[in-house]
């Protein structure tokens, strides 16, 4: 007897419990169906990247103070320092940034001491050539050359005021020079 | 007697053969009638087909926007003619037939699909007027020709010769069968407290009173219950979402036609969105009221007739009303299908024994004693 009046309560119960979730779910679907798709259509439009986005680097030649700190603390090897002369009389020669590994850990960033090194919220590296991932900021003038080179690129709130107008060398966003061997270069579409 | 759409046809090309100086009148009753019919059958398949083509569309739009996407946006505005891309894609495909397959059944399967799928639309009317044949036996013939969609997918199981399709075509024999009697219990309903087969005696006695004629409302509580039992019943019926344990692809690849590709594909597709079609356009027809919906033909206030639409727009707005019913039972469909996971096969089987027969008898029993009430 209890056990046939517990079957009947559960049939109820689950008949009960069949609609109530239905309707819930029901009212959960429809509530996305309306509400805008969180898709960025990437090329045609572009999405918001936060304050602090760990992007491309940003590097300013004319505070480095050649101490390879930065060099020295990445896990992967993917920055490149070269200089000429030794202690107060060195004199970058080559400074580059492999994107193809860098993992945008930020440590590089945070060890400098004298903040000339920071990242931006450029995150656009798609290329055809693996070895124009490799960026090289061989002394350049950061402000100008972000601004033809990446337009999206935002100025370190903090440097934005210290530069005053700094003049460099062309700086060779890419690799390109150094790397193309007429063998192997391929088409670029 | 009622003109149904074989006449106005016969009518048109009359009138169309006069202009260029031809009788048409003159020809034998035999082939005037059998023209009619093969346009208004060729008529027909052309609304199924534009009608897949957005359906399709419009499922993976839901899809996308329930689940935070774009879908597909590419193709055409609003990427419209993305399903008929698709639909080019697979024709130009390689017909394949597995070896081991059994190369009539495999070639006759699909057809007599969507022969059980296209055959309701005979008497699925769209208004008064506008309905093939206006036969007094429509719900039954509509009922039969359901099942036979059954024997063609169970064929399509066996003669691919593959485990997974023979799962499905299994699965889907005892799903359709059972879910057979709910189907045939609510609409048992409505005939007893109507009187008649015929869907359009059906339609018409749910006239007047704006919508409050309509059976759910007129046949309160009993009807209200058998349209969702009958809505529910047609889901598992037509395979779709949660009950599409046929083609359930994370057991089964694609179920039942899982060796299917190209034109065959199309065709079983095709009879999907027309099974849709058709138990949405049901459960308008039988519980909705039909063409008399929300867009009223006649505007009367206390007796007296304002205004009241002539044929041509009456019929117009009977059709917009039937098809706009329809079309927001597919779009629940739909929703249905990307909010609900999928059941398993003993809960479906608890679903149609346990809830919606004895629900259906119920219903029934109670319909009988609300007619003899006067």
């Amino acid at each position: 007897m209890n056990r046939r009046s517990t079957a009947f309560a559960n049939y109820w119960r689950i008949l009960l419990s069949a609609m109530v979730t239905a309707i819930a779910g029901l009212r959960v679907t429809l509530k996305y169906l309306f509400s805008r798709p969180i898709t960025v259509e990437y090329p045609d439009a572009l999405p918001e990247i936060p304050e602090n986005w760990r992007g491309v680097h940003a590097y300013e030649t004319d505070r480095c103070t050649l101490c390879r700190l930065c060099e020295r603390i990445c896990p992967i090897h993917c920055i490149t320092i070269e200089a000429e002369g030794k202690g107060k009389d060195a004199r970058l020669v080559r400074y580059e940034i492999d994107y193809r590994f860098c993992l945008f850990c930020n440590l590089c960033t945070e060890v400098c001491p004298v903040e000339c090194l920071w990242m931006t919220g450029d995150w656009d590296l798609a290329c055809y050539r693996a070895e124009d991932c490799i960026i090289r900021f061989h002394q350049r003038n950061p402000e100008e050359e972000r601004k033809k080179l990446w337009p999206g690129m935002k100025t370190h709130p903090a440097r934005l005021k210290k530069r005053t107008g700094e003049t460099g060398d062309d700086a060779v966003r890419t690799g390109k020079g150094e790397f193309e061997s007429g063998a192997t270069q391929t088409e670029e579409p | 007697m009622t003109l149904n759409l074989v006449d106005i046809i016969n009518q048109v090309l009359e009138w169309a053969s006069g202009l260029v100086g031809l009788r048409y009148a003159a020809l034998p009753e035999l082939v005037r009638t059998a023209s009619g019919m093969l346009i208004a059958c060729a008529g027909l398949l052309g609304y199924v087909a534009v009608l897949a083509i957005f359906f399709i569309w419009a499922e993976r739009r839901v899809a996308g926007r329930i689940q935070s996407r774009q879908g597909p946006n590419r193709v055409g505005p609003q990427g419209i003619l993305q399903s008929l891309a698709d639909g080019i894609k697979l024709l130009i495909k390689e017909d394949i037939i597995p070896d081991t397959a059994h190369p009539l059944l495999f070639r006759l399967a699909p057809m007599l699909v969507f022969m059980g799928a296209f055959a309701p639309f005979v008497v699925l009317p769209f208004s008064e007027n506008l309905v093939v044949s206006n036969m007094s036996l429509g719900v039954y013939y509509a009922l039969s020709f359901a099942a036979l969609e059954v024997i063609g997918v169970i064929m399509a199981g066996w003669a691919s010769n593959n485990k997974w399709s023979l799962y499905g075509g299994m699965r889907l024999a005892a799903q359709m069968m059972s879910y057979e009697i709910p189907i045939g219990l609510s609409i048992l309903t409505i005939v007893v407290l109507t009187g008649s087969l015929n869907l359009s005696h059906i339609v018409s006695d749910q006239q007047g009173a704006w919508i409050f004629r309509w059976n759910i409302f007129r046949g309160f509580p009993w009807a209200f219950f058998a349209m969702f039992i009958f809505y529910i019943a047609g889901l598992a019926s037509s395979k779709r979402t949660p009950f599409d344990l046929p083609e359930a692809e994370s057991e089964l690849v694609a179920g039942y036609h899982t060796e299917y590709s190209g034109i065959r594909f199309v065709m079983f597709m095709l009879s999907e969105y027309t099974t849709m079609y058709v138990i949405s356009a049901l459960t308008a027809i039988l519980f909705l009221g039909g063409w008399h919906g929300p867009l009223p033909r006649t505007v009367a206030w206390d007796g007296q007739i304002y205004w009241q639409a002539g044929p041509v727009a009456g019929n117009l707005i009977g059709a917009a009303n039937v098809i706009g019913k329809t079309f927001f039972l597919m779009f629940v469909m739909l929703w249905f299908r990307w909010t609900f996971p999928r059941v398993r096969i003993d809960q479906i089987i608890y679903v149609c024994m346990k809830m919606l027969v004895p629900f259906g008898i119920v219903t029934l029993v109670g319909a009988a004693a609300w007619a003899l009430i006067p």
